[in-house]
């Protein structure tokens, strides 16, 4: 049978495509408490619409998700299929990476009004799959890459009332300056 | 129901009232209120069993939640009436324009239980001010007397800025103390020695701040009359360049104060006074669970980074006078959060830079006043609007740094600007976060772009000028969501009842600027698969300044770094601001011919380039580093703002929104082709998208951006060499990071990811 | 079909949903009628609510329609038209750089807001603009808005500061007839303080339309609404311009009906800041916002009836529920009244509204156990009880017993009670752990508490003292909510009237016949002015009121009345010197200015209005006064009903009255409750709670404690008890 509620499962699917009535919207808006199992649905919707078997965990972002792999880790994975490794070190190591350092680079991105190229580099970071633009920064020189997000992964789980069976506080632990330590290393090698 | 009189005779009664008042009077102290044991107690409370004044269990709304929900009602229309009603008393544009004042009812602990629509954000700084009142035992002297009209302004003591003027009673029954109502609006000047217009951002030293008055009795009810002291007047219009605006912001504030104890004695009586004691508490414990669960239930546990950068320009124009303060600044806003599975939010601050001789140092009162702005479209959306948010939301501010200012000597003219730039990432933060867990109507990406320009001068004998703009203040974009773009001047988010206001009425109030334009500048937006709001213009000709006109800006944004680091999802972030003055132009001349004139400062610039617009000189500013600039008749003044941020990458965007913004004139064709690559193509009358070539050019960006890049293990070999040498370009930035690494948490995060040896010196 | 030697006046008030008639006869006797709006062509619609009223009295309409000495419709013709997008696509010429200006929309994403959608940024959108943004022209050109100074310190309103680039006009008009719009409206800034721009381009259209051969018709904002205030100027012009003749021919429509009905007379409308006029008055989009105006009119009528200078006027219907207040016999007006979350700029009689109707949504909130009100509404699908999917206060209404489901809207449809109980069980009581009827009851009275704080709040926020107001009560569904009025606020009265449901009709029916103009000026009569400079500044107002005087004559007789049928009323639009963004409309005894004396005799018009309003805080006098705009009323005589007295009857009502009993909840259980016909119910009879009076159209509860009595015009008195 067909589920009518505003909250079904098709519903979240065309707010994810950006389908959704306004006037719907608005009425998800104002549910004071929401539907307590969204986050299983836009999960199935998010699974349906990737190529690749393994499980969605979690999403990072447009393009990114966290996926199990059978040996029991657990990556970040674009929906390419291009996959960055461990979700607890930074993907922006795993990335390929562009800096706009000249006035006329940062113009063709920033129309009419650029940041100042003597302060600041764009930095723009690409999935070396299928180079979409996953990311954009625009810092200083030496500022370390934003980790957007570390996901409590297990958390959302248990939350939602299905706790993950290889649930452990590891999973909740940055892993990126073990990365970065290894770089260092061959470098000062 | 009491009065406030200031009419002609007030002066007369004042005396009269103040000769019985001092008669009346037993002591310094009035009755025992015991402020600072009701707050130590309530903390201990909120440590010890994690509740709001230890409220376990709800029982009034548990017994019965419909009257609770009316005596919240009660609430609300009580607020919202003394705003609604008082702000006609007000002359300023501010406040009767854009109803940019607000009123309040706190519990004697200071929380705020619920505020009015308006400048709700001041919830953040009231209950500091009462604690302040603490400190500076206010109790002991001068006393909180049931006939006290308390006033206060001063960022030490709670205040957003000295231009947020507070008016206060304190509301006994019974002989107890049981609430405080509050009337706060921001005034068109508060007497800054540098900038005019409640703009304060050259103000290097706190005796820069203008006119400041800590928690003051400034007048008191005699009879059922209130009375302002005349002292307090006089100060108010004499060390301000507005005084009879600020005499009548004064007598609103009050009128509003009035008429909210008014409507609490009434409640008092009509629920009983031991239901409204309790019941102020379970509301606001109730409203502290209603923000957990929302944070619980609708948002991603985990850690989220987040920063912004701000320079800051006083070089060569402190040299002779403030020498300590002639330098430059680049200052860094760390922005580290951790949302718990427990619905806790905690952010962590450690590395913003240090407090130093600029205006935006930003004591605890200021912060949090500028950072709850945001919050609460999305955490604190109830009627009443509480702090409740702040026992679930919790700030880590390092201690010296501007976020947590130590001296007594800096400048705190704007910190609330600092609030609001946190209070800015924060939201962004919840956004995405929400975005995270499937909660896509509440996912966007807020944009408090606000933005305000001053200034001062003289007509001609004894006539000034004295200018506090606020266009762009009361018009700000909303930002995009995964699902729609960014819309232009939807909103205040320091006030949800938007209002830019009319041309016609700024005109009248700012003679020597006639409006050239208040329109949306082509392709000014962050691009992305959501496009970010198209920016505003605000362009103007100086027109007959008399003697002298300067103007001053003052906004959320600066012109070197982006609003905001960091991208969403790989849409851009938000643009940089501006203000263009272009000196001693032909414009009037062209005017008189019927000639084109620009609509905005790129416009102006082409037409500079071609010849078909003279200027002598042109100065450029960013949103927040515009000083007093002299200008003159046929000067322009362009602004351009709140350009705001995308969501996802460019070449992921449909193409009939392209074609949209091609034929709404928003978007030119060579910016669709080249940063969305989208081919479109006049039709007739209309325009086309080219499916086909569209898909080539979108490939071809893709072999590009595949061409040019590095994989980041190039770029940390490169930059952590940088890093090393101290090669960090801009030497402001160097001591940026020099600074920022000698607070712990960020020095862990900067060492260890560049792999640094612990010896290493910046 | 010829008259029966009888004289009747129509009025109709044509809602979105139902069109009502209030059908008046010389001797004050009165019939109500309703019928299902028909939108479109409305004259069926018309013609069928008016048939409903004669039936009443077993007439026929063309009967009525021979004696009808007066017939006012007042209705959705031009609001549906725009609503529906079915208005003329419009070409807007700005001024320069005033393009974007229908788009930003001075940031009202906010007007229609329920307060707990406030603080939602994520609802705060603009509506969509009136125009598309391909067909608004900037133009070069700018004239000065004037300024608070002294004369001589800077430029006087007016003055041109930039000329106006004739060549761009008619490049601009080209392209916009090219674009293929209808009508062409012409917007520029400070258009109010010099009309010459505006004038010169519209005359440059013109030509560029003849030449074009096309019938494109072109309007100057100055010329329907000659205000400051931009934004909402440009909103009036495009209404206007898109939807104003569309609602004139749709008027023409009823008119037609009526006539071919064997009406002799013009058909009358009713405008926003409450007059009756001509249908072929000239600036239709001022009937657009008339949908509350009738009910004030009718308090206003009812004040002098009932000799009560103050009036808080309470309006319920299904959907939204709105207070005006009649202040010593006058009704306030606004200059920016919503229309469909579009603000305009005409005066307007002035109410305050909220979304607190008897169709309004009931969510429960388990988590937090909240009860919320609104924002929606079931408006005419009243709530489960009969189509709407949520729950409403009407379903509450049935399932308490104090509406019952045979007698809603004279027995035309049946409401469900038992489905509203079972809803209300499953969402309301349940998820709020109580049982159903507390629940309900509460829920009732957290609505009551909503009406009595906005009733209270109008009047107490104003800085007057409730006492002396009696809250008159209509609207369909004002009746069976009126108990709930009651409350924490004194006041002197409450009362209702037995066709509260058509009562916005009756309102209608009793309009006077003016026309009211407006024209701008900027005079600041500041203190350290000297007699004589005043009476120089006022040249300005005197030339104001002349020119206006002239187009009422012209406009007048137009609509067939002699210039000396003609009475003039003026009055100025004035704040204090230093105040901003709103002025105050007061009346002055003379139509001239010649003297210092008559100056400050205008000053003091002003402050008498405005301390009407605000509290003593509120006052400025030694900052002077700044005069903004004049006015002028030019009335001409209409007839109005007679509402006549009966003879007062025993205090007991008739048996016959009595039509049974039923349970009621009133909040402490059940009650076996007396049911009695309102239209048996005479004057001087007395019905003691606890008590339900029903008519076919609405329902008044009285708990126990109170009684209702009908005095000498059957106004019903609600009373306590002793």
């Amino acid at each position: 049978m067909t589920d009518d509620r505003l909250t079904s499962k098709e519903n979240i699917r065309r707010l994810v495509d950006g389908e959704l009535p306004l006037e719907m919207v608005h009425e998800l808006v104002r549910m004071p408490s929401k539907d307590e199992d969204r986050f299983w649905k836009y999960l199935e919707v998010l699974q349906e619409r990737v190529e690749w078997p393994e499980r969605i965990l979690a999403r990072l972002s447009d393009h990114l998700y966290v996926v199990a792999k059978e040996d029991g880790g657990r990556v970040t994975k674009c929906d390419c299929g291009q996959e960055f490794g461990d979700y607890r070190v930074n993907w922006k190591l795993g990335c390929l990476v562009h800096c706009r350092r000249s006035e006329e680079q940062v113009r063709e991105v920033f129309t009419v009004v650029a940041p100042d190229p003597d302060y600041v580099e764009v930095r723009e970071y690409y999935c070396p799959g299928c180079q979409s633009q996953l990311g954009v920064e625009v810092v200083p020189v030496g500022y370390p890459p934003l980790f957007e997000v570390l996901p409590d992964v297990d958390a959302v789980h248990e939350l939602g009332g299905r706790p993950l069976a290889d649930a452990d506080p590891e999973w909740f632990e940055d892993r990126t300056a073990a990365r970065t330590a290894a770089w260092a290393r061959e470098e000062d090698a | 129901m009491a009065t406030v009189d200031t009419t002609a005779q007030a002066a007369e009664m004042d005396r009269g009232g103040r000769k019985r008042a001092a008669a009346g009077r037993p002591s310094l102290k009035g009755a025992d209120v015991g402020l600072a044991r009701r707050i130590e107690e309530f903390d201990t409370a909120i440590r010890e069993t994690g509740h709001l004044f230890g409220i376990e269990r709800l029982e009034l709304m548990e017994a019965d939640p419909i009257k609770f929900d009316k005596f919240q009602w009660r609430l609300f229309a009580a607020v919202n009436t003394a705003r609604e009603t008082s702000k006609y008393v007000s002359g300023s544009p501010a406040a009767v324009g854009m109803a940019e004042l607000v009123d309040m009812l706190a519990v004697p602990e200071g929380e705020v239980v619920a505020a009015s629509a308006g400048l709700a954000g001041h919830i953040g700084s009231f209950p500091i001010m009462v604690r302040k009142m603490v400190e500076r035992d206010c109790e002991e002297n001068p006393g909180i007397r049931e006939t006290d009209i308390w006033g206060c302004n001063d960022p030490r003591a709670g205040c957003p800025h000295p231009t947020d003027m507070y008016t206060y009673l304190p509301v006994f029954y019974e002989g107890d103390l049981v609430c405080w109502v509050t009337g706060a609006n921001h005034v068109a000047d508060s007497g800054h020695a540098i900038c005019a217009g409640g703009v304060p951002i050259f103000s290097p030293t706190t005796y820069c701040d203008g006119l400041t008055y800590g928690p003051t009795v400034i007048g008191e009810r005699v009879d059922d009359t209130y009375i302002h002291y005349e002292p307090h007047l006089r100060m108010l219009a004499g060390r301000t360049r507005t005084g009879s605006l600020n005499i009548l912001d004064e007598k609103m504030r009050l009128t509003g104060a009035v008429m909210l104890r008014d409507r609490v004695l009434e409640i008092i009586r009509d629920f009983g006074l031991e239901y409204f004691k309790r019941g102020l508490r379970e509301v606001l414990e109730r409203e502290r669970r209603a923000v957990a669960y929302r944070f619980r239930n609708w948002m991603m546990p985990g850690r989220y980074r987040q920063t912004l950068f701000r320079p800051i320009e006083y070089r060569g124009l402190m040299e002779s006078l403030f020498p300590q303060a002639d330098r430059n600044w680049v200052t860094h806003h760390n922005h580290t959060t951790r949302l718990t599975p427990e619905g806790e939010c905690r952010i962590d601050l450690d590395g913003t830079s240090s407090q130093d001789y600029f205006w935006v140092n930003g004591y605890e009162g200021p912060f949090k006043m500028g950072a709850t702005f945001s919050s609460i479209g999305f955490i604190g959306q109830t009627p009443l609007v509480n702090t409740a948010l702040y026992h679930v939301l919790e700030y880590e501010r390092p201690l010296g740094s501007l976020a947590n200012p130590t001296r007594d000597d800096v400048s705190a003219a704007f910190g609330n600007a600092m609030g609001s730039w946190h209070g800015v990432l924060a939201a962004r933060t919840w956004g995405f976060s929400a975005f995270l867990r499937g909660f896509l109507e509440e996912a966007y990406l807020l944009e408090h772009d606000w933005e305000l320009f001053g200034g001062e001068g003289t007509a001609t004998e004894g006539i000034g000028w004295a200018i506090g703009d606020f266009t762009y203040e009361g018009g700000e974009p909303r930002g995009p969501s995964s699902w729609r773009d960014g819309e232009a001047m939807t909103l205040g988010a320091g006030n949800p009842e938007g209002d830019f206001g009319e041309a016609e009425e700024w005109e009248y109030v700012e003679p020597p600027l006639l409006v050239l334009s208040r329109s949306l500048i082509p392709d000014y937006c962050a691009h992305g698969r959501h496009r970010g709001a198209i920016g505003i213009a605000l362009t103007q000709m100086v027109c007959d300044p008399g003697e002298y006109l300067t103007l001053n800006a003052c906004g959320f944004a600066g012109s070197k770094m982006n609003a905001v680091a960091m991208g969403v999802c790989g849409g851009y972030p938000h643009l940089n601001s501006k203000t263009v003055f272009f000196h001693g132009t032909n414009a009037p001349q062209l005017a008189e011919r019927g000639e084109r004139l620009p609509s905005d400062f790129a416009e102006a610039k082409e037409m500079v380039a071609r010849g078909e617009l003279e200027v002598e000189r042109i100065q450029e500013f960013g949103g927040h580093e515009c000083p007093p600039v002299l200008v003159e008749h046929g000067d322009l003044v362009c602004h351009a703002h709140h350009a705001g941020s995308a969501w996802g990458d460019p070449i992921d965007r449909h193409l009939d929104l392209v074609v949209e913004d091609v034929e709404k004139g928003w978007i030119s064709t060579a910016v669709a082709r080249g940063v969305y690559g989208a081919v479109v193509e006049r039709a007739g009358e209309g325009w086309v998208g080219d499916e086909q070539a569209s898909g080539r050019e979108r490939e071809r960006i893709r072999a590009e951006r595949k061409r040019r890049a590095v994989p980041f293990a190039e770029l940390y070999r490169e930059e952590r060499q940088r890093v090393l040498d101290g090669d960090f370009g801009v030497a402001e930035i160097g001591e940026m990071f020099r600074d920022s690494a000698s607070y712990p948490h960020w020095r862990e995060h900067f060492y260890g990811f560049w792999q640094l040896p612990d010896d290493h010196e910046i | 079909m010829s008259s029966n030697g009888r004289r009747y006046q129509l009025a109709l008030d044509a809602g979105g949903t139902m069109t009502d008639t209030f059908l008046v006869d010389e001797k004050g006797e009165w019939a109500l009628g309703k019928a299902l709006s028909s939108i479109g062509d409305e004259s069926g619609s018309y013609l069928e609510s008016v048939a409903d009223a004669c039936g009443f009295w077993g007439l026929d309409s063309e009967t009525v329609h021979a004696g009808t000495e007066s017939d006012l419709y007042t209705g959705t013709v031009g609001a549906n038209a725009l609503l529906t997008g079915e208005g003329k696509s419009v070409g807007l010429l700005v001024s320069i750089g005033q393009r974007d200006m229908p788009t930003l929309d001075r940031a009202f994403t906010w007007l229609d807001h329920h307060p707990t959608d406030l603080w939602k940024y994520q609802l705060h959108e603009h509506p969509r603009p009136l125009v598309e943004r391909r067909n608004v022209k900037a133009v070069t050109e700018r004239v000065a808005a004037g300024n608070y100074l002294p004369p001589g310190v800077h430029y006087p309103a007016g003055k041109v500061v930039i000329p106006l680039d004739e060549e761009g006009v008619r490049r601009a008009v080209e392209e916009l007839l090219e674009q293929g719009v209808e009508a062409i409206g012409v917007c520029f800034l400070n258009s109010h303080a010099n009309p010459a721009h505006e004038h010169r381009a519209a005359e440059i259209a013109r030509e560029a339309v003849a030449e074009s051969g096309g019938d494109v018709s072109v309007t100057c904002s100055v010329d329907i609404c000659p205000r400051q205030k931009e934004n909402a100027r440009v909103k009036s012009l495009l209404v206007e311009c898109a939807a104003g003749e569309i609602c004139r021919q749709g008027l023409e429509r009823v008119e037609g009906a009526a006539s071919d009905a064997g009406l002799r007379g013009p058909l009358q409308t009713l405008v926003g800041y409450g007059a009756a006029v001509d249908i072929r008055y000239p600036r239709l989009y001022e009937t657009f916002v008339s949908g509350p105006v009738g009910g004030l009119l009718g308090g206003k009528a009812m004040a002098e009836i009932l000799d009560l200078p103050n009036l808080a006027c309470v309006d319920l219907g299904g959907t939204s529920f709105e207070v005006g207040l009649l202040v010593e016999r006058e009704l306030s007006l606004t200059t920016e009244p919503n229309f469909a979350g579009h603000r305009l700029n005409m005066p307007m009689l002035d109410l305050q509204s909220i979304g607190a109707g008897a169709g309004t949504e009931i969510h429960a909130d388990p988590a937090m156990k909240r009860v919320h009100l609104g924002p929606k509404s079931a408006g005419y699908h009243v709530g489960v009880c009969l189509d709407h999917p949520e729950i409403t206060i009407s379903d509450v209404s049935v399932v308490l017993g104090l509406l019952s489901p045979d007698n809603f809207l004279g027995g035309k449809v049946t409401l469900d009670r038992e489905r509203a109980k079972r809803a209300l069980e499953e969402r309301l009581a349940e998820p709020l752990g109580l049982d159903l009827y507390t629940a309900a009851a509460g829920v009732l009275d957290l609505q009551h508490a909503m009406l009595q704080d906005l009733i209270g709040d109008t009047v107490a926020a104003k800085g007057y003292d409730p006492l002396e107001y009696t809250i008159l009560v209509y609207g369909g569904a004002g009746p069976l909510h009126l108990w709930g009025m009651e409350g924490h606020v004194e006041f002197g009265g409450l009362a209702t009237v037995p066709w509260a449901a058509a009562f916005s009709a009756f309102g209608a029916a009793m309009a006077e016949y003016f026309h009211r103009y407006e024209k701008a000026v900027n005079c600041a009569f500041l203190p350290e002015l000297s007699g004589g400079e005043k009476v120089d500044l006022a040249a300005a107002m005197n030339d104001a009121w002349a020119q206006l005087e002239r187009q009422a004559v012209r406009e007048l007789e137009a609509e067939g009345f002699s210039s000396d049928q003609v009475t003039l009323r003026h009055g100025i639009a004035a704040r204090y010197v230093g105040q901003l963004f709103s002025s105050w409309n007061a009346y002055v005894d003379k139509s001239r200015i010649e003297t210092a004396a008559d100056v400050d005799a205008a000053c003091e018009a002003f402050e008498r209005t405005y301390a009407k309003t605000y509290p003593a805080g509120a006052r400025h006098s030694e900052a002077g006064y700044l005069v903004t705009g004049v006015f002028l009323d030019a009335a001409v005589p209409k007839v109005t009903p007679t509402i006549r007295k009966h003879p007062m009857r025993e205090r007991v009502p008739a048996r016959s009255a009595r039509k049974g009993s039923r349970r009621v909840h009133w909040g402490e259980g059940w009650v076996e409750t007396e049911v009695w016909d309102m239209d048996r119910l005479e004057s001087g009879n007395r019905v003691e709670g606890p008590a339900i009076v029903e008519h076919p159209m609405t329902t008044l509860p009285i708990p126990a404690g109170r009684h209702v009595s009908f005095d000498e015009h059957r106004v019903i008195w609600y009373e306590r008890d002793g």
